[in-house]
């Protein structure tokens, strides 16, 4: 009996440890599924009244493009008051720096086409850069009380004087996390 | 007036970050609205190439840090710090009415700098304007901008900084070439400064502007004659 209980226990710690993390892995799926683009299509040649937009198989034959991602070994973290950013990510500056929290390798995720290697160490040299298609930046995910809003930071950098980085908000509807809004950051 | 005698901008917000500025060591350019940290002042090398596109006062210049002239509306501070996404310039603006350009490596050949001065600026101005235009106010004087804002947003998002990389590959190469020219005191050809141009959009390049032109490789080249002879802040 006490062997039974002592299994009970262990088992609904695992798949509370699970869910948590699995809301991690799914977040950041999404996030760097939708910052992480290859090179530009060209424009449209003719700029008339219509307003012309990509077209949707242009963009899944783009989300098919292999790349090489380097991922920076340590979160950005929110620093200050984040809290009021759950009702809007344009209420004032937000400020992030890096922290020393080290990212969970198995979190990172995406489209298959992305292969993605966690760095050892935090550097940005342009030896390293021109290894990867791009260096990626996370920050923690952080969660509103309800558990059903997460913000996080995403940067990508593909060379000097090249990088951007974004403020996500998502939402959990009906157990699917869906973004709600981006709030450029940062651009070099 | 400050104690130096200097004229504070009318605007409440704006004459609270001048002030602070100034108390911190900072300067505030007033012929430009624009602050400049006492970090940057303490950069000679940058701080002379800042000076030296001020007096140039090139279109570009003009264009970009000038445009913040007489708008206390938006302000712009030039610092130097750390940037956490990149390891050279970044420009946060997520705040458009208080836009920030950092400089976290200032170890750059002198027409590198006065180029990332721009290139930030281009930045900064492009951000201001699109706050401007979604506030309402009518300067829809830039349609290719909006064009392209429309045509990459599924694949970049709103208003994105990767989309001002592409429209900047479109509008903005002739005018940093000549605006670096100029720094360098016309020194040589404009093809000399193709090449600095360039950093921060050879990979944003979606009509293959670059790729095309049968001189590219050349301008590789006439970069490190440039680096090599420049006297301007050096």
């Amino acid at each position: 009996m006490q062997l039974r209980k002592s299994y009970v226990i262990i088992f609904v710690f695992m798949v509370f440890y699970s869910c948590s993390n699995n809301f991690d892995k799914e977040i950041y799926n999404i996030v760097i599924n939708s910052k992480i683009k290859p090179l530009p299509p060209p424009p449209p040649l003719s700029i008339g009244d219509t307003i012309s937009t990509i077209s949707k198989n242009v963009i899944d034959s783009l989300n098919k493009v292999p790349l090489k991602i380097a991922v920076n070994p340590f979160l950005l973290d929110f620093k200050g008051d984040y809290i009021k950013l759950f009702k809007n990510i344009n209420d004032g500056r937000v400020n992030y720096s890096t922290s020393n929290v080290k990212v969970n390798k198995e979190d990172i995720n995406g489209r298959e086409s992305l292969k993605f290697t966690v760095l050892e160490e935090d550097v940005l040299d342009t030896t390293t850069i021109k290894k990867y298609d791009g260096i990626l930046f996370l920050s923690s995910i952080k969660y509103n009380s309800k558990k059903n809003k997460a913000l996080v930071i995403i940067g990508y950098t593909t060379g000097k004087l090249s990088s951007s980085t974004y403020l996500y908000l998502l939402e959990n509807n009906a157990d699917v996390w869906e973004i709600t809004n981006i709030k450029r950051l940062s651009v070099s | 007036m400050d104690e130096g005698g200097d004229c504070i901008p009318e605007n409440a917000d704006f004459a609270e970050v001048v002030a602070e500025a100034l108390l911190e060591g900072g300067e505030f350019d007033e012929m430009n609205q624009v602050i400049l940290d006492s970090t940057f002042l303490q950069n000679e090398r940058l701080l002379c190439a800042y000076n030296k596109l001020t007096s140039d006062n090139s279109e570009l210049y003009k264009n970009t840090i000038g445009a913040f002239i007489n708008d206390p509306e938006f302000k712009l501070t030039f610092k130097v710090g750390e940037c956490a996404t990149t390891e050279d310039q970044c420009t946060d603006d997520d705040d458009p009415n208080n836009i920030v350009i950092t400089f976290e490596d200032v170890s750059f050949n002198p027409v590198e700098l006065a180029q990332a001065i721009l290139h930030e600026s281009i930045h900064a101005e492009l951000a201001r304007f699109v706050k401007q235009y979604l506030s309402g106010v009518d300067i829809n004087n830039r349609p290719l901008l909006f064009q392209y804002y429309d045509y990459y947003a599924d694949l970049y998002g709103e208003y994105s900084g990767d989309i001002d990389h592409i429209y900047m590959t479109q509008k903005y190469i002739n005018p940093i070439t000549q605006a670096l020219r100029e720094f360098d005191n016309n020194n040589y050809t404009l093809d000399y400064y193709k090449s600095f141009a360039w950093d921060g959009l050879r990979e944003w390049d979606a009509a293959n502007l670059l790729g095309m032109d049968p001189l590219a490789d050349e301008y590789d080249d006439y970069r490190v004659i440039v680096n090599q002879n420049t006297t301007v802040c050096n």
